[in-house]
């Protein structure tokens, strides 16, 4: 029993750390984002809320809550809410099986930094994915706006196109490592030095692609189409609601599949041990933060796919591509023994 | 005990969720005013009450093909886990599967359920 | 646990046992990458070639698995002189019905290249379920012969009554799946096997579960044969299907489904004998009489033929209620000798409606003598087999069921039967008249049959006579494969 209770207390412990963590982060997010674009558009960014504009994400967050509940006339109270709640949980839920380090010992016990280590770990973090298209439809739906409705509709489109080409992307790597836990495909690059973008290039494109058309970044962020669908299926939410939407797929989502790409493709914590016992952390964070730069990079620079293309590429290019990587890998496997 | 971590993490995630929205109402004003809670629809009154309507059938032509490759992906992740174990029995079975998976993806393209709107092509 | 203790032996399966199947399943893959990448003018005669040699290929082929029995795929395929003998008279069927198919369609100018292999996975699924004892198994080819089905009746462009019957097909035959998959959720819990000779033969402290999971099973076979009182889908279905495959569910169909049940058949033991022979016996009982009298009434030739379908499922029901070796006996012959009457007599009807005037109206077979002599001929056999007048098929096969009804002393349902066929006189007879003593009403001309359409019907004519004159073509391979089902 007591056994169970120090667990819980770990579990409760990390959770709380964790969440404080990447809420923090994604909000800071958004003032790194805006500060990134206005370089790129040779401009200055936010620079008056506090020095160099850092409090501005606290005065966001101030302005977002105090603004008026609104819901729209004829909307389906309990399914519009309901969307934010569908939106925010299978986001942030991916995280927990995120391992940001080795296992360590903290007064005798073995303590892993994770939440939950289960081994079907890829399987939770393709089941979360698929979960998120609820959030955008039932948003759309709830709405009772055309603009919504459409701009829902073509977000679950490019979502569940995308999430088919992810769960075969991924597939190749898990052949590779011989399971699904994060941990062990971590461990299994660790242990023969080398990174699997090196043996699985293409499946690292795949699912780079994948991750910017799921959390609706450029070039694949035809749903928030400003200028058509007048950001398309959030229009109706106003305040905090319309904050969590942002919050979820543009932070979150972005952070949570960077990491995950780095376990995947990047060895996850693994580096040469430059700053002592921190390396893992520093280096799995700097390999993260690396990949969401270069996400938000690409979001200020690049112009965005017509909505044909969108899902066309998914189904026509990508999926063929994510198959013909899968047998090859199962091929190589099976002669070279991996 | 690791799914238990998964459940209590999820409790505080819908937590979480929960006060997001009930934010607004508790902190922001309440003064409701007739036009004030109309859809948008570029400032004009609405042409069409309600929204929720019928739509384009690709899009439930999208979602079956979802349900059919999600769930074939499904079924391959077991598989990859047990692949060195199983030697050429794993390999021809998964070829075979691989094979009819490809097959309905050729069959969904040839028949035009692929292309964005549907617009057939012209024969 | 290692995953190897897990993952277990990997066996390789016996792919002699399988070969027709396997060949069949190679035809239906081939004519869907010839459907998909082949143009249409070409699609048009390659598809019908390609699907006769792939049958008569696995025709062939049963030259081969038909010496080796046993089991293979761990036990989920079944190999044994029944099953044989069923998946040869199923794949011959489907060759003789797919004669007519080609001109049937371009005729009403609704031509699919789906339909070939749609055609070959049913007639796969009918394959498979004449050969496991697996209730998943069984499952999974139930599907993939309904769901054939449910796509073939509505393939017909522009007929509305087609897209009706098709929908009621789909919501019963949903219906009968999910009673069925329960059934077997039952017999599962019961003996914790999903094998039925091990359910059945499983001493269990609880007998409750076994009969009520056969009862649920029994009752959703009974919707997918159409028994009274399962049977509303099934006119509909019959006379919105397109004739030719209207045949193909009457033959084919009618003859995979009642496979479970005799697969059932040889291992009903004494404890639930009662439960077996009463549910089955009162549904028979049921299916012939309602059949018959509702089939008096009907003006259309395919809703009369479609009640005289069910009508002739409640004779094979009432022998299934016989869980004796003649029971089986009776059952396996009056099933592939009514798979010939039934398949003929619609494709007479598939032949007659290639002209445009002609409506299926049973008024019109008046005088058919002078329009159409040979086809007259060939429909006056198939009415004379399904009423059972002695030199046919028909009689042999009512005199089987009755000899059974009557050696397990089930004067009643005996007694129904013959009441029935009584009543079925008729409407049978009618037809007959019609045909022959009546001057016509109106010049139907029948446009000439094909080659391959009239070989067929003379086959089929021929059969239906000929093993009800010789019946000891086909009796030793029944009672040497209903033998050895009695045999462990």
């Amino acid at each position: 029993m007591a056994e169970f209770g120090i667990a819980l207390i770990a579990t409760l412990v990390k959770v709380g750390v964790l969440v404080g963590v990447v809420l923090g982060v994604s909000a800071y997010l958004t003032w790194f984002e805006r500060k990134l674009a206005g370089h790129i558009q040779a401009r200055l960014g936010p620079n008056v809320v506090g020095p160099f504009g850092l409090l501005q994400p606290l005065a966001d967050a101030i302005k977002l809550a105090t603004k008026e509940s609104i819901v729209p006339k004829g909307a389906d109270v309990p399914v519009f809410y309901l969307a934010i709640a569908m939106a925010l949980v299978p986001s942030l839920l991916l995280f927990s099986v995120i391992p940001f380090g080795p296992e360590f010992t903290l007064f005798g016990k073995e303590v892993k930094p994770l939440i939950s280590d289960v081994n079907i770990g890829i399987l939770i973090v393709f089941a979360m994915g698929s979960l998120a298209v609820y959030g955008t439809i039932f948003s759309g739906w709830a709405s009772n706006s055309k603009y919504a409705f459409i701009g829902s509709l073509r977000k679950a489109s490019v979502i569940i196109a995308y999430e088919v080409v992810l769960g075969f992307a991924v597939l190749g790597v898990i052949l590779l490592a011989g399971t699904m836990s994060t941990v062990g495909i971590v461990e299994a690059q660790a242990k023969s030095g080398i990174w699997y973008i090196l043996y699985q290039p293409v499946a690292f494109v795949l699912f780079l692609f994948c991750m910017l058309a799921e959390s609706g970044r450029v070039p694949f962020d035809i749903q928030e189409a400003e200028a058509e669908l007048v950001t398309g299926y959030n229009v109706e939410y106003g305040g905090m609601k319309f904050g969590a939407f942002p919050l979820a797929e543009w932070y979150l989502n972005v952070i949570a599949l960077s990491a995950i790409a780095v376990i995947l493709f990047f060895g996850g914590w693994s580096g040469p041990g430059i700053f002592g016992a921190l390396s893992p952390y520093v280096w799995f964070l700097v390999k993260t933060f690396s990949l969401v730069f270069f996400v938000i990079w690409l979001h200020w620079t690049l112009p965005r796919f017509q909505a044909k293309d969108i899902t066309e590429i998914a189904w026509k290019i990508m999926l063929p591509l994510a198959l013909a990587n899968l047998i090859i890998t199962a091929v190589a496997v099976y002669f070279l023994g991996g | 005990m690791e799914y238990i971590g998964f459940l209590i993490f999820f409790g505080i995630m819908v937590v979480i969720a929960l006060v997001m929205v009930s934010l607004n109402y508790l902190l922001g004003p309440k003064n409701p005013e007739e036009w004030k809670d109309y859809p948008y629809e570029c400032g004009v009154p609405l042409y069409d009450e309600n929204a929720q309507t019928t739509f384009h059938q690709g899009y439930y032509l999208l979602g079956l093909l979802l349900l059919l490759f999600d769930i074939e992906a499904a079924f391959l992740f077991p598989w990859t886990v047990v692949y060195r174990y199983l030697g050429v029995f794993g390999f021809i079975e998964m070829f075979l599967f691989v094979l009819i998976l490809t097959y309905g993806l050729l069959y969904a393209w040839k028949k035009g359920a692929l292309n964005w709107q549907f617009e057939m092509e012209e024969e | 646990m290692s995953i190897e203790a897990l993952i277990g032996t990997v066996e390789l399966p016996d792919l002699s046992m399988f070969l027709p199947e396997l060949s069949v399943l190679i035809t239906a893959f081939l004519l869907f990458s010839v459907e998909l990448f082949v143009s249409d003018r070409v699609k048009r005669n390659l598809l019908p070639s390609i699907t006769a040699i792939g049958l008569i290929i696995s025709l062939i082929a049963f030259i081969f698995s038909g010496q080796n029995y046993g089991d293979t795929f761990y036990g989920n395929f079944t190999n044994d002189g029944l099953a044989t003998l069923v998946k040869a008279v199923e794949v011959i069927t489907t060759l003789l019905i797919l004669a007519f198919v080609q001109r049937y369609y371009i005729n009403k100018a609704s031509f699919y290249g789906e339909f070939y292999y749609i055609l070959a996975f049913t007639l796969l699924g009918a394959m498979l379920l004449a050969s496991s004892y697996n209730l998943i198994v069984i499952y999974v080819s139930l599907e993939l012969i309904s769901i054939g089905f449910y796509i073939l009746t509505a393939l017909l462009r522009g007929s509305f009554i087609s897209k009706e019957g098709a929908f009621k097909y789909l919501m019963l035959g949903g219906i009968s799946i999910a009673l069925a998959s329960y059934g077997a959720v039952f017999m599962y819990t019961y003996a914790g096997s999903l094998d039925l000779r091990e359910i059945l033969t499983y001493k269990g402290e609880d007998i409750h579960y076994l009969v009520l999971g056969l009862i649920l099973f029994l009752i959703g076979m009974a919707v997918k044969i159409g028994a009274v009182p399962f049977h509303f889908w099934l006119p509909d279905a019959y006379q919105g299907a397109p004739t030719p495959i209207t045949a193909l569910m009457a033959s084919v169909g009618k003859l995979a489904f009642f496979i479970p049940l005799l697969r059932v058949m040889p291992l009903v033991e004494e404890r639930f004998a009662i439960a077996w022979t009463l549910t089955v016996g009162v549904i028979a009982a049921f299916t012939m009489l309602y059949g018959n009298l509702v089939a008096l009434v009907q003006r259309d030739i395919k809703r009369l033929l479609a009640y005289s379908s069910i009508a002739n499922s409640g004779y094979i029901l009432a022998a299934v209620a016989v869980s004796e070796e003649i029971g089986v006996k009776a059952v396996v012959y009056f099933l592939i000798v009514y798979a010939f009457m039934s398949a003929g007599s619609f494709l007479v009807v598939a032949l007659l409606e290639r002209n445009p005037e002609w409506e299926n109206r049973i008024r019109e077979f008046s005088g058919l003598r002078f329009n159409a002599p040979y086809l007259a001929f060939a429909f006056m056999v198939y009415m004379f087999a399904l009423l059972g007048l002695p030199p046919t098929v028909g009689f042999v096969g009512k005199a089987l069921v009755f000899m059974s009804l009557s050696l397990e002393r089930l004067w009643w349902l005996a007694l129904i039967m013959i009441v029935s066929t009584g009543i079925s006189t008729g409407y049978y007879v009618r037809l007959v008249v019609l045909m022959y003593m009546k001057e016509r009403e109106k010049e139907v001309t029948v446009p000439p049959s094909g080659r391959f359409e009239t070989l067929s019907l003379i086959i089929l004519t021929l059969a239906t006579v000929a093993l009800g004159v010789f019946p000891a073509v086909v009796w030793g391979l029944i009672s040497s494969s209903a033998d050895a089902l009695f045999m462990r």
